[in-house]
């Protein structure tokens, strides 16, 4: 089910009531989260849900199993083994045919002409989410972070609940299962608080990236070749801005209702395009994801312990993480891109930036945007050669014609865009752009209508646009 | 301060919100001007304006182009009304429409586009647009789906106004594409007194493949047996299709498997593919002369099926 459809519009008032009116106990509760969880997820296809459920229960069995083991040798070996089940699921159905059509590829550049089988599989969604977050509880079990679970209810209600086990943000173990077993009390200020974070996430998600997304598709399906260069650098600029209203859109939908349950979910976004250099950058995009590649990937291989190899680590946690988002190339160049941004940095020593971004920090901001966009080329592209072509014709073509830099600025995209980033700057030392409403009742709720209606406005009734994460 | 309070605020400013959206369902403008698809009212009409026994066709714009009623009418000495509007209502709208209005002795023919086979229950925006024009029709529309229906066609409409404002429009020129371009039985005729165009419009991947989904076996054969209860039979035909789009093996794959799922199939899909040149503006959209042929074809078909409901068998 998508956040953004008219049928989760009628399940969360529903679910509302059943969570507060009807299953008032905490097992009770626990159940019906499951149910409605599944229910949501088994709205898009619910064989999957079998899946979702085996992986569920394979990770809770291991949690209890490296548990029991007293030698760290067996502990480790349960580990292993845990790990090998999750990213074995995650291989076959997200990295499968990429192997394949790669080594078929590599082959044929060898001269040869390989006869290579593949399937068609499927991406159950959101499978990169779950998985992480699934292998997270087994690894801080064996790390013994966590103790496990003994109740399997409240391990599948972590694992499935709703708001966030399709796009995240990608919560530990130790953060949420413990909110799974103990009574949850609702909270007003705080459901409130959801209910405007929601708001804004949905403004995000359809006046701004539903609104850049015809737009970006248009760009980058021209001939770069005989595109004006200012064109494909807008078409880069849009692009960053349909995916960051479409997936931290989704995460404040995520959070804000998560709160309507008395559950606190993470925070995945800190206005990220207000950074002044790409290590912040990484500390505000996705947090939830940098900081599991942190902990279970960087730290793991050495992090920053040996000097000598910290360079190796750095690129290695960042090319993970451009393959965490899909089986293709330009994902490995993105996650390489940003990996080699922060290589020089750490080499010198560049101190982090302190405190909230200022306006005497633009020129910083502008160049990190840059940066960033450089990679959104590459993540948005089909094929590295494609996203080469982008960026040489956005450099050789034209960059600075004033005709077509009118027609992209005067936009009401643009118009939108500025309405956002001036929104979120005002907000910028908050968690979203609706914790400071107009204290008069009769204007907050003018305010909150205006919003409604600029959503309503905006609907893209003809296409469905889903959230791009959900493919990861 | 509870849930409850949390709710009710929430559900009130709802309220007014849906409040908002209902006056514009109401009081908006059409979504399209384009009333083509209106033309459901006055098929609806004579559809349960004739008692049985008759003759009722459903498909797409193939059957409301190219078939002559009249002279089917004439052939098979009983009433007829072609029901065929646009392909992209679906074939499950299509059988829902008719359906209760089926009585002893009638007779459906069905002849339905590719797209048909493959989303058999789409529901797009030519279903609002229908709607939009003939608010009956969402009656036709399984329930659980109405709701949704309703709530899109009062945002649509609410961006209708919107847009009408900010960007004042003056009426396009719809050509034939309009709902008094349709006789009495429901056919479009106004096509038949111009020149063929010289550009037709792109059908982009409708021939590429042809394959039957899943869901369209339930819908046919519940809309068969529905037909049988009622005292009526369905027999299943094929498009007017132009033969540079034709794909014989797929088109014949699924006949094979309509007559293993229990359907009637009358004729031979390869019948209804006529030159290029007797098209008008698509490749499903048959002129004057093709329609003669075609029409005369499923006369054909239709007897061999069915001797006794032929005028030249009686006789």
């Amino acid at each position: 089910m998508l956040f953004n459809s008219f049928a989760f519009l009628v399940f969360l008032p529903l679910v509302f009531v059943g969570y507060w009116w009807l299953f008032r106990t905490l097992r009770a509760q626990n159940v019906f989260i499951i149910a409605v969880s599944y229910l949501f997820y088994g709205w898009w296809d619910w064989r999957f849900t079998i899946l979702l459920f085996l992986s569920s229960m394979s990770d809770y069995g291991f949690g209890l199993f490296i548990n029991a083991q007293d030698e760290a040798r067996k502990r480790k070996r349960a580990l292993l083994l845990s790990l090998v089940f999750n990213l074995g699921i995650l291989a076959f159905f997200k990295y499968f045919n990429f192997f394949i059509d790669s080594t078929a590829e590599l082959l044929r550049t060898l001269g040869m002409h390989p006869n290579l089988w593949s399937l068609r599989v499927i991406l159950p969604v959101g499978i990169s989410f779950y998985t992480f977050q699934s292998m997270s509880y087994t690894i801080e079990v064996y790390r013994r972070n966590f103790k496990p679970v003994r109740d399997p209810l409240a391990y599948l209600a972590f694992v499935s609940f709703f708001p966030h086990m399709i796009a995240g943000p990608i919560m530990r173990a130790v953060d949420l299962l413990p909110q799974f077993m103990r009574p949850r009390v609702f909270d007003y200020k705080k459901a409130r608080d959801g209910a405007r974070q929601m708001l804004w996430g949905f403004f995000k998600k359809i006046v701004i990236a539903d609104q850049c997304a015809p737009l970006v598709d248009r760009i980058f399906g021209l001939d770069p070749a005989t595109t004006p260069g200012v064109t494909l650098f807008f078409g880069a600029v849009f692009f960053a801005f349909q995916i960051y209203g479409d997936f931290s859109g989704y995460s404040d939908i995520a959070i804000g209702c998560a709160r309507f349950f008395g559950i606190d979910l993470m925070r995945n976004f800190n206005y990220p395009y207000f950074s002044r250099s790409i290590g912040e950058f990484w500390r505000r995009w996705h947090i939830s994801l940098s900081s599991w590649l942190r902990d279970f990937v960087y730290v793991p291989l050495g992090g920053n312990r040996d000097p000598k190899r910290r360079t190796r680590n750095i690129l290695v946690t960042f090319v993970v993480s451009g393959l965490w988002h899909g089986a293709n190339w330009t994902f490995v160049g993105w996650g390489l891109l940003h990996g080699l941004y922060h290589v020089p940095g750490t080499l010198v020593g560049v101190q982090k930036p302190q405190g909230h971004p200022e306006l005497r920090d633009l020129p910083r901001m502008l160049w990190t945007f840059m940066l960033v966009l450089l990679g959104w080329v590459l993540f948005r592209a089909a094929t590295v050669h494609a996203a080469w072509r982008h960026v040489r014709y956005t450099l050789g073509n034209a960059l600075l014609s004033p005709g077509d830099l009118i027609a992209h600025v005067w936009r009401p995209e643009m118009l939108l865009i500025l309405v956002m980033l001036t929104a979120e700057w005002r907000s910028r030392r908050e968690a979203h752009a609706l914790v400071h409403v107009p204290g008069m009742a009769a204007l907050r709720w003018v305010l909150y209508f205006v919003l409604v209606l600029t959503i309503l406005l905006n609907v893209d009734l003809h296409t469905r646009h889903a959230f791009i994460y959900f493919r990861f | 301060m509870g849930p409850g309070a949390l709710l009710r605020r929430i559900a009130l400013f709802g309220l007014f919100v849906l409040a908002v959206l209902a006056l514009f369902y109401w009081g908006g403008p059409h979504v399209s001007q384009v009333d083509f698809l209106g033309a459901a009212r006055l098929k609806q009409e004579r559809l349960r304006r004739l008692g049985s026994p008759k003759v009722v066709v459903i498909g797409g714009s193939n059957a409301a182009f190219g078939i002559d009623s009249e002279a089917l009418e004439r052939g098979l000495c009983r009433p007829v009304v072609n029901m065929g509007l646009h392909a992209a209502l679906g074939f499950r709208y299509m059988t829902a429409e008719v359906v209760d209005q089926l009585g002893a002795g009638d007779v459906v023919v069905v002849a339905l586009e590719n797209s048909n086979f493959e989303k058999p229950d789409r529901m797009e925006d030519v279903l609002s647009i229908t709607v939009d024009r003939y608010p009956p029709a969402i009656g036709f529309v399984p329930w659980e789906e109405r709701a949704g229906l309703v709530f899109g066609l009062a945002l649509w409409r609410m961006q209708a106004t919107w847009n009408a404002w900010l960007h004042p429009e003056p009426r396009p020129d719809m050509g034939i594409y309009t709902e008094g371009s349709f006789n009495e039985r429901g056919d479009m005729v106004a096509h038949l007194d111009m020149a063929i165009p010289l550009e037709r419009k792109e059908e982009t991947d409708e021939f590429d493949t042809l394959y039957v989904a899943e869901r369209f076996w339930p819908i046919a054969t519940g809309f068969n047996e529905r037909a049988k209860a009622a005292g009526a039979k369905v027999l299943f035909s094929w498009p007017s299709v132009a033969r540079s789009v034709y794909r014989p093996a797929d088109s014949e794959a699924v006949k094979r498997a309509m007559e293993g799922h229990g359907l009637i199939v009358i004729g031979s899909p390869s019948d209804y593919v006529f030159p290029d040149s007797l098209f008008f503006d698509t490749w499903y959209h048959l002129h004057a002369v093709g329609r003669t042929q075609r029409t005369a074809m499923l006369l054909r078909d239709v007897c061999l099926a069915e001797a006794g409901i032929c005028c030249a068998e009686k006789k």
